[in-house]
């Protein structure tokens, strides 16, 4: 009777803990905000932005996924034209000298949605799926992705088989200007010899489709250590410039004398080495990752990314980061063009297609107020640097700086909840 | 500056006495079901500075598939 009794709470107790674990609702949302400066003392642009993901999960194994976000941007961004000795004028507004130019017009709304969900094949096996769709005033992008897992070695080792497909149309407020095209010139184009129009989107855009690809292997050390590596390729094709983003046309004296729009290859293939290790030291855990990325504009970027998780008791925990990425420019980047020379077919001054290095510093703080409730708060610095004289400055260019540091703060706040 | 690099210097062979592969018998695993060690533990957060990193350099990817489009870079 006493056994029948135990026995019977055994299995109410192993009931009520698969009742719980049958269906689980998480919430996991933060809202961010993001300010950015340069070392000119220029306000540039600022981010309000929530997310909020939704989970309905019955084992880690199997669940669906929704995840919100919400951008709002204002502010000023580089336009890609060189800082000058002389006032610089743009259609609508004007730079005084010795400043960056910077587009006081930005100004965008992005909306995000992305459904995804992971069912279990058998007891090794199991597959992910998901749609994603974003919106903004000038852009649209619909995508979709699988991917395959499998265990191998009594569950010690998994292997990763993934894809996605991306479609996206740009209409830029500017209207489309032709390559390398003086902005002076008000016929802007809507066609070109590679570029298709979109058909799918409600605006007449152009479009670039993007294949995405990745092998990875995750495997489980020991008992305290698992490592992780990733290779992945993406292939783009299709309309890549940014119409927003012009090239400052030089005299001799690098005085600019017109602003041309900017020209970019219509296709990129990326590749991608990432290596992750997770291993517990006492309660605390240490994360270590590194990525190599290359692509057919040679670009080459090495990221480490190091994050530690300080358990400070049980509910408490700071979780310091550092990241460090030098990437090197793209074959077609250029500071300025100069008069007289023959134009090339690709050129941009897009600071984030030059040599650069990105510094990131950040620490987060997460309190468990209870076994189902959690809030937390991120604090980063990311700093990103470039050559301010640069060899092929000339004349003006070289007396002022071209590429002033960008210094971004970001203050996160997160919230956490089962129900 | 010296306690750091002493700190760093523990952790980075504390992390390194952890790397000697051995099979994991189903109840061993207790250290790696915690939060802390799984790949992402705060995606959330992750995803917002992903995003960031996307939008300011010229590098991307890495990590899977999935995930929106956008016109930031």
């Amino acid at each position: 009777m006493q056994l029948n009794h135990k026995l019977a709470m055994a299995v109410g107790s192993l009931l009520a803990v698969s009742n719980a674990q049958a269906e689980e609702w998480l919430l996991d949302s933060a809202v961010m905000f993001y300010n950015e400066t340069d070392s000119q003392g220029q306000d540039r642009v600022s981010i309000f932005e929530p997310v909020v993901s939704l989970t309905q999960q019955n084992t880690p194994d199997d669940y669906v996924k929704l995840d919100f976000v919400y951008d709002s941007l204002t502010g000023a961004t580089p336009n890609g034209a060189n800082a000058s000795s002389e006032l610089s004028k743009f259609p609508g507004y004007y730079v005084e000298s010795g400043y960056t130019p910077l587009d006081v017009n930005f100004e965008d709304t992005r909306i995000a949605l992305n459904l995804s969900t992971m069912k279990p094949i058998d007891r090794m096996s199991r597959f992910t799926t998901g749609v994603s769709y974003s919106t903004e005033t000038d852009y649209e992008s619909v995508g979709g992705n699988f991917s395959y897992l499998q265990d191998f070695n009594n569950k010690q080792t998994t292997l990763t088989l993934g894809g996605a497909y991306t479609y996206d149309a740009v209409n830029p407020k500017t209207g489309f200007r032709d390559p390398l095209s003086s902005i002076t010139d008000t016929s802007t184009s809507a066609s070109g010899s590679y570029e298709s129009e979109s058909d799918f989107f409600e605006f007449a855009g152009k479009t670039k489709q993007t294949v995405d690809a990745i092998i990875g292997l995750s495997h489980v050390l020991n008992s305290k250590s698992l490592l992780n590596l990733n290779y992945g390729i993406s292939s783009t094709t299709g309309y890549m410039t940014d119409d927003y983003k012009l090239i400052s046309l030089v005299n001799q004296n690098g005085i600019a004398q017109d602003y041309l729009a900017e020209a970019r290859p219509d296709s990129r293939f990326r590749q991608t080495i990432k290596t992750t290790m997770v291993t517990a030291l006492g309660k605390d855990s240490l994360h270590l990752d590194y990525r190599y990325f290359w692509d057919d504009w040679d670009v080459t970027a090495h990221t480490f990314d190091v994050k530690y998780y300080l358990a400070l008791g049980e509910k408490f925990t700071i979780r310091p980061h550092v990241r460090y990425s030098a990437q090197s420019k793209a074959n077609f980047y250029r500071l300025s063009l100069t008069q007289g020379e023959a134009l090339p077919k690709y050129a941009s001054a897009d600071y984030r297609l030059a040599d650069m290095t990105t510094l990131t510093l950040g620490a987060m703080a997460s309190y468990q107020l209870s076994s189902d409730l959690s809030l937390s708060f991120n604090i980063e610095k990311m700093q990103q640097s470039g050559d301010s004289s640069p060899s092929e400055a000339i004349g003006d260019q070289q007396t002022q700086d071209m590429f002033p540091t960008i210094d971004i703060w970001t203050y996160t706040f997160g919230f956490k909840s089962k129900f | 500056m010296k306690a750091l690099l002493i700190m760093m210097g523990v952790i980075t062979l504390s992390a390194c006495s952890n790397l000697t592969p051995k099979e994991v018998k189903p109840w061993e695993r207790g250290t790696l079901a915690r939060d802390n060690m799984k790949l992402v533990p705060d995606e959330v957060h992750t995803g917002l500075d992903e995003h960031i990193y996307f939008s300011k350099e010229a590098a991307s990817g890495g990590s899977g598939v999935g995930g929106g489009g956008c016109g930031c870079n």
